[in-house]
């Protein structure tokens, strides 16, 4: 068996069937005296057998705690109130007949031009678009004296007319 | 020495349930009634579990807060007094959870024998010099133990009713054993023989 399955009573359960029964009634005072002392030794004094040292340890602790002084009391909090039902019945009546009248209301100047009820804000001025360089117009070519000339906007391409001969003498 | 100051006097039970439906149904003089009786009781229950008297103080005025909230859910069948002290000590137990006060406590007292003057319970001159001793006293009882020793001998709650630590009232009989013999124990590092003798 291990030692957790041990248990320490199980020794004086055995012990205690194998005592003998009292043969006769005069020894049933002893075993109940020796049963009560047993039982005094297992548990604690109660106040009134504390030893004198104990009790004046007790008694002083008790003194010095009610004399220590108490703090002045705090400010009292708000009592809770509980609703009172005739007053919660009162307030849903009231707001049961508020709602109906605002439901009527909003039903008769349903016929009326519906009113923003926030003023729209100003929109915002369209931003002109960023100026995007139009393609520029090319010009057909022409012949002139110097030579073949085209423009496109401000570029100007001339082909210079050079005879073959003047090259071949460079 | 003179004798200390015995206990103030609890107020009979029979208050309790008036008080309880006044403040559940908002009469504010209900609830001044209450906290005049209760704030003096609710502080030294605060101050004897937190064992700082600062932090017993805040710890209190959530106590009253909490248990003026919730006064209507207590069950008239069970005692009052126990069922106050169960939300006290739940909420002083969040309390220390939340401040780690029991690990400032370790490290902020350890057990002396120099004080200079000896304690005395009733002069009021003294006060600062006693409330640190039971500050001192009560830190370096272990929780449990100075739970024990608050519940049943300073609030005088039956084992059973200090069950509220949610353990066996056997438990607690151990554990509040242990705890007197504790405080005997610590006792005369912090407070003169002779102021113990006399406040017996």
């Amino acid at each position: 068996m291990s030692s957790a399955d041990h248990d320490p009573l199980d020794e004086l359960r055995r012990a205690w069937k194998q005592l003998d029964a009292p043969a006769n009634a005069s020894e049933r005072p002893a075993l109940a005296d020796a049963l009560a002392a047993a039982t005094r030794e297992l548990t604690p004094a109660a106040p009134s057998t504390q030893d004198p040292q104990t009790q004046a340890a007790v008694s002083w602790m008790r003194a010095a705690i009610a004399a220590t002084d108490i703090p002045p009391m705090p400010a009292l909090p708000l009592p809770k109130r509980r609703a009172n039902p005739w007053r919660v019945a009162a307030l849903a009546a009231t707001l049961a007949v508020a709602g109906f009248a605002l439901a009527r209301l909003q039903n008769s100047a349903s016929t009326e031009p519906e009113k923003p009820i926030i003023a729209r804000a100003p929109e915002p001025e369209p931003e002109p678009a960023p100026a995007v360089a139009a393609p520029p117009q090319g010009r057909p070519a022409r012949v002139t004296d110097a030579g073949i000339e085209m423009r496109a906007g401000h570029v100007r391409l001339l082909l210079v007319h050079t005879p073959t001969e003047t090259l071949n003498t460079r | 020495m003179p004798r200390p100051t015995p206990l103030p006097q609890r107020p009979e039970a029979s208050p309790w349930p008036r008080l309880a439906r006044g403040i559940a149904s908002g009469d504010a003089a209900a609830l001044g009634d209450w906290y005049q009786l209760e704030w003096p009781a609710i502080f030294r229950l605060c101050f004897g579990l937190i064992a700082d008297h600062a932090a017993a103080e805040d710890a209190a005025q959530d106590a009253m807060l909490r248990v003026s909230d919730r006064i209507d859910t207590w069950n008239k069948a069970r005692p009052y007094l126990a069922w106050r002290t169960t939300v006290v000590l739940n909420l002083t137990r969040d309390h220390l959870r939340r401040h780690k006060t029991r690990q400032y406590h370790e490290l902020r007292r350890q057990p002396t024998s120099t004080l200079s003057s000896v304690p005395d319970p009733a002069d009021a001159a003294a006060r600062g010099e006693l409330q640190e001793a039971v500050e001192s006293v009560l830190a370096n009882l272990p929780e449990r133990e100075r739970e024990a020793f608050v519940l049943c001998d300073l609030e005088e709650l039956s084992t059973e009713h200090a069950a509220a630590m949610q353990i066996k009232p056997a438990s607690v009989r151990s554990i509040l054993s242990l705890a007197r013999r504790r405080l005997r124990g610590l006792l005369p590092a912090f407070v003169p023989e002779s102021s113990l003798e006399g406040g017996a």
